[in-house]
């Protein structure tokens, strides 16, 4: 009979039938005391009776009860049956011990194999007081089913005290304890989550969990950005199984032809089970090779589940479960779990994603201000350092910064961001005519009002104390998304350098009048006596006055040369244009020459049309044209031919003088425009030449923007070809 | 029509000029600076003045400013070896009539020009 208490703790339900029942027999058994042959009928019914009710009342407790003795088992219900794997309680209680825990592997907890000697039954029927139930866990080697029981033993005593039996009490509690161990997981597994943002390493650490507590294999697959799949991670317990994994991977790379799963749970976003793989799913798989149907078989996989990584409406991946060695089967439990760490890895990567996408934009913008830093310390630095004045000013013209350099030009330092200094920190600016400047009429201010460049600008700066500079000064304004922000000047004291400037073209002018002065004076003296005004001359005095008057004229010549020379180099020459009227122009040359050419009875043509005119620089195309008709009088022998012409061509102006002269040699063609240049060929020759007069020429092409070429042969003659394209005037 | 006043301070240039001038029929006063060229013009106006630019005391641009706040008219040549050149505005501001460089006039030429002005002045008066 099961005790009392039993009852009362495992189904009170039942314990007023269970009285009711007792008090039945005991009324029973006190009407039957007399007749022993009746007694003992009514005691074999009463056993049967007895033995259907318990049937019936033990059958229906959704527990597994088993009462064994020392021999083997006695008693149990179909809970108990159904627990161990047997079909029927009959066939239960007919399998010897032995039988029964070859079906099962038993384990403690943590999964160490549990002793068998351990079991509550098995110590209650040794004599040991159990008071404490014990929790089991078994796995059915058949189907890999795991269960986890608490199991309770009571001894059943005989008349001499003696345990005859061990009631046995298995109270299933697999449900409650998978649900634990999937907290449990779920809890290392969102500490695992959340201990990285980098989203390949949480990858890799769950995968490691699961392994091989809930799966065999466990396998992680994202999705690329152009569409393909990324194998991630896989992990089993077997290094060397991994290894295998990974290079079937590489020799077989997941397509939408070998893996439509895969594609089929990112793109849809749901997870799907295989509570068992078929053998058709595997030959599917291997894609109609046998070999690789053959390796995949040898896996020996029997259970899979599958489920999208997804976060914020994106899928990134699928996570992998599949059961081999152990032969545990998925079920719905299992993919809900699994589901579950689906969208927490989700979550986990989109996070790792958005780290790393803000860590980017961070590391960018720090870049960014790192660079800025850099280039403004730099850009301070080259300020700084400027051997030249500079400052800056902002957008209203208030100077927002000012070199040393600046402040010992302007003889003090402005007050920064201050409108009542605005535009420049110098005291007063004058024009370089020397009129006074209002600030808001300076470059500077015209600069931030237009947007526009002002450099090479002549100002002259007056400090505090009275004294003045004169500034070359070159205003940038600074643009910003299309606006003026502001503008930097720099400025280069030009004071001495316009001093040396004043000086040299003060020692110019003094010279020419100190040099030609006196060779006025003596010319004039020589022409007195060549005229024979001061008297009459002798043969031999008129000749060596004649030398004399012709080294004046030589010395007058070089020294107009050079003097003008020396104005081109010093840029003191400016250019006054007008339309000239060419053929007037040759004809004051041809008058001027005249001399000279009927001297050497040279027979001299001009040619020019009486209408052509051209906007230039008279003087200057007058001093081009003397020196080259005067090069070929010199360079042309008694007898010679010289020809000048001019023309116009479209835009440009061409003057040709042709003579048949000496010629150039021609390895010095190169240096005809050098200065003190005279050919070899005519330095014996002609002893008059300066050697600056082509030198002189080139100078002034410059000055009109135009050019200069000759052809030239010793002996036959040279043709000078001056091209100017006329000036706007 | 024949009184110059040559206002000279180089006296190689100066003792040329006056002779040459003399010798062709004019008669020439001579003036060492700009001072005295003012003093002598105030005194008595020339037919002619040739005046040089560079000269002590008061130079060729002051003579001739006085002569233009006093509206005196007669002729007026300048003689220069400047290197830079007077630019015809200015001739036209002061009524100069040519400006000659020394170092490239010949005397002759000089002469020519003097005797010229001198033929118009007298049919002028004629």
């Amino acid at each position: 009979m099961i005790p009392q208490a039993v009852l009362a703790q495992r189904q009170p339900s039942l314990l007023p039938a269970f009285e009711k029942f007792e008090k039945k027999e005991n009324e029973k058994k006190k009407k039957l005391n007399k007749s022993a042959k009746s007694r003992s009928m009514h005691e074999k019914d009463t056993a049967a009776e007895a033995n259907a009710f318990l049937q019936t009342i033990v059958g229906s407790i959704s527990e597994g009860i088993i009462v064994q003795s020392r021999s083997g088992l006695v008693f149990a219900n179909k809970y108990a049956a159904r627990m161990c794997g047997f079909d029927s309680v009959e066939e239960y209680l007919s399998a010897t011990p032995a039988k029964i825990m070859e079906r099962f592997e038993l384990l403690s907890e943590d999964g160490s194999p549990y002793p068998l000697s351990n079991l509550p039954n098995r110590r209650v029927l040794a004599g040991e007081k159990v008071t404490e139930p014990v929790t089991v866990r078994y796995r059915v080697k058949a189907t890999g089913e795991e269960f986890w029981s608490v199991i309770r033993s009571e001894p059943v005593h005989g008349p001499d005290g003696e345990v005859l039996y061990a009631l046995n009490v298995f109270h299933d509690i697999t449900k409650e304890k998978r649900q634990e161990r999937l907290s449990n997981f779920i809890n290392k597994a969102s500490a695992v989550l959340s201990s990285s943002l980098d989203h390949r390493v949480i990858i890799q650490n769950v995968s490691d969990l699961v392994v091989p507590d809930i799966a065999d294999w466990c396998g992680v697959t994202l999705m690329r950005d152009d569409g393909t799949l990324d194998p991630v991670s896989v992990v089993h317990f077997d290094p060397a199984k991994v290894r295998w994994a990974i290079e079937y991977r590489e020799k077989y790379p997941a397509t939408r032809e070998s893996s439509p799963s895969t594609f089929r749970i990112i793109e849809t976003g749901k997870a799907e089970l295989y509570k068992t793989i078929t053998n058709e799913m595997l030959e599917a798989g291997s894609q109609g090779d046998p070999q690789r149907l053959k390796v995949i078989q040898e896996l020996g996989m029997c259970s899979a589940m599958a489920v999208p990584l997804t976060a914020r409406g994106k899928t990134y991946g699928v996570l992998s479960f599949v059961s081999a060695e152990s032969k545990r089967q998925f079920d719905e439990t299992d993919l809900s779990f699994a589901e579950d760490l689906g969208r927490r890895i989700g979550i986990a990567i989109a996070n790792a994603h958005l780290y790393q996408e803000a860590r980017d934009a961070l590391d960018e913008q720090f870049t960014t201000q790192e660079a800025l830093k850099r280039s403004e310390y730099q850009y301070r630095l080259l300020l700084e350092r400027l051997p030249v004045g500079a400052y800056t000013c902002d957008a209203e013209g208030r100077i927002t910064y000012f070199n040393p350099q600046a402040e010992a030009v302007w003889g003090r330092a402005p007050k920064l961001n201050d409108l009542s200094e605005r535009f420049s920190g110098a005291f007063k600016i004058y024009s370089s005519e020397g009129s006074l400047i209002k600030r808001e009429e300076s470059w500077m201010a015209k600069a931030l009002e237009t947007g526009h460049s002002y450099w090479g600008k002549e100002t002259v700066l007056e400090r505090p104390d009275g004294s003045r500079i004169t500034g070359l000064t070159h205003i940038s304004p600074i643009h910003e998304s299309g606006r003026i922000v502001g503008a930097v000047n720099i400025f280069v004291d030009i004071t001495k350098l316009k001093r040396v400037e004043q000086a040299k073209s003060e020692f110019v002018s003094l010279a020419s009048h100190q040099l030609r002065t006196p060779l006025t004076a003596v010319r004039w003296a020589l022409d007195a006596l060549q005229s024979e005004r001061a008297g009459a001359l002798t043969e031999f005095q008129r000749e060596m006055v004649a030398d004399a008057a012709k080294c004046s004229l030589h010395m007058s010549e070089t020294i107009a040369t050079m003097l003008m020379i020396s104005r081109i180099e010093a840029d003191d020459l400016e250019l006054e244009i007008a339309d000239v009227h060419i053929a007037e122009l040759l004809g004051e040359i041809h008058s001027e020459q005249k001399p000279m050419f009927h001297r050497r009875q040279q027979s001299v043509s001009f040619e020019c049309s009486d209408d052509l005119v051209i906007p230039t620089d008279r003087k200057i195309l007058k001093e081009i044209a003397t020196n080259l008709v005067s090069n070929a009088v010199k360079y042309t022998p008694k007898n010679g031919r010289i020809r000048i012409s001019a023309r116009r061509e479209g835009n440009h102006f061409w003057l040709e003088v042709e003579d048949n002269g000496y010629g150039i040699p021609k390895d010095q063609h190169d240096r005809i425009f050098t200065k003190f240049f005279r050919a070899q060929n005519v330095v014996l020759k002609e002893k008059e030449g300066t050697g600056l007069g082509l030198y002189l020429v080139k100078l002034l092409m410059d000055l009109l923007k135009g050019d200069i070429s000759f052809v030239s042969e010793e002996e036959k003659g040279t043709t000078f070809r001056v091209q100017i394209s006329p000036i706007a005037a | 029509m024949n009184r110059i006043i040559l206002a000279e301070d180089d006296p190689f240039l100066m003792k040329m000029c006056r002779s040459h001038l003399e010798f062709e029929g004019f008669s020439v006063t001579l003036a060492r600076d700009g001072a005295e060229a003012i003093a002598l013009i105030d005194k008595e106006k020339p037919d002619i003045l040739l005046l040089d630019l560079l000269m002590p005391k008061v130079d060729g641009f002051g003579v001739l400013q006085h002569i233009k706040d006093k509206g005196y008219t007669f002729p007026i040549f300048l003689l220069s070896n400047l290197s830079v050149e007077i630019t015809p505005e200015q001739l036209d501001e002061f009524g100069v009539l040519k400006c000659f460089i020394k170092s490239e006039l010949e005397l002759e030429e000089l002469a020519k020009s003097m005797r010229k002005i001198a033929g118009e002045k007298a049919k002028a008066v004629a």
